[in-house]
């Protein structure tokens, strides 16, 4: 039990990596409107 | 174990909208933070203005006001924000008539707006009374690039060179808000009317670039612009047009 969980908030930790990788980078790609 | 699956899926789901929002979140605020480096670094009357001429990004302080706020103490944003409009009225009393009948209730929000770094919030509030000053501030290095056209001169759009200037201006469209609100067939039609020469202009994007001239929209005009020179088919022009 204790495998899976630290297995689970490793992927949780991941998605939540990947969506600041992501909300970054798609402002950097399309530059602030001004 | 199906249940388990889906509730994974589900928290895997909300932690990289977490994450997504808060990438968003942050960069937001470091880009309006940043806003006022950035435009410093590029531009030297900016640099100034941030500077030497501190407190004269708000609107109603100018040069001999700020020497008065300086020399009660009063050097920065902040410290002007954490000032109260009776203070600053003791302080305008000081100095005689032509003081005392300003107010300076205004300029505690906007002080406030500049020591936070919300540049975009500070534009806003100074345009509700017209033109923004910091915006001005910000935006005359851009400007510099047009500085050679004056207003209303028609060449500013690429495109128009001083024939089709002419051509436009015997139409009876002579400013930069006359093109803008013309319409296309129109243009076309004088175009057409003055020859075959005349076939190769492509004036779809003419009343858009117009348009950001006459509001003043430089940087906007320069992107355009800059698209538009890449490439010239129509098909990029109207897209540039529907994109800017």
């Amino acid at each position: 039990m204790t495998y899976l969980f630290l297995e689970l908030s490793i992927w949780l930790i991941l998605a939540f990596l990947l969506g600041l990788l992501m909300g970054f980078s798609s402002d950097a790609r399309g530059g602030e409107k001004s | 174990m199906n249940f388990f699956i889906l509730q994974t899926l589900i928290l895997l789901l909300l932690s990289f909208i977490c994450g997504l929002v808060l990438a968003k979140f942050i960069k937001r605020r470091l880009c309006s933070r940043a806003a006022l480096k950035a435009g410093a670094a590029q531009s030297v009357h900016l640099d100034a203005a941030i500077e030497t001429n501190y407190l004269q990004i708000i609107e109603g302080i100018g040069p001999k006001m700020e020497a008065v706020l300086n020399e009660n103490g009063v050097v920065t944003w902040s410290q002007l924000a954490a000032r109260t409009v009776p203070e600053l009225q003791d302080i305008l009393d000081k100095y005689g008539n032509k003081y005392q009948i300003i107010d300076p209730a205004p300029w505690l929000e906007q002080a406030r707006l500049a020591a936070a770094g919300k540049v975009e919030d500070l534009i806003k509030l100074q345009k509700i009374d017209g033109v923004s000053k910091l915006e001005n501030l910000l935006y005359k290095d851009q400007k510099s690039g047009f500085a050679r056209y004056s207003q209303d001169d028609l060449k500013i759009v690429e495109g128009i060179g001083p024939k089709i200037e002419v051509l436009l201006n015997n139409a009876g469209i002579q400013t930069w808000r006359a093109l803008s609100q013309a319409q296309l067939s129109a243009i076309k039609k004088i175009l057409r009317a003055a020859g075959p020469k005349y076939r190769l202009a492509v004036p779809e994007s003419w009343m858009l670039q117009a348009k950001l001239a006459d509001s003043g929209e430089w940087e906007r005009l320069k992107q355009c612009q800059d698209k538009l020179r890449d490439t010239r088919s129509i098909r990029t022009v109207r897209q540039t047009a529907e994109a800017v």
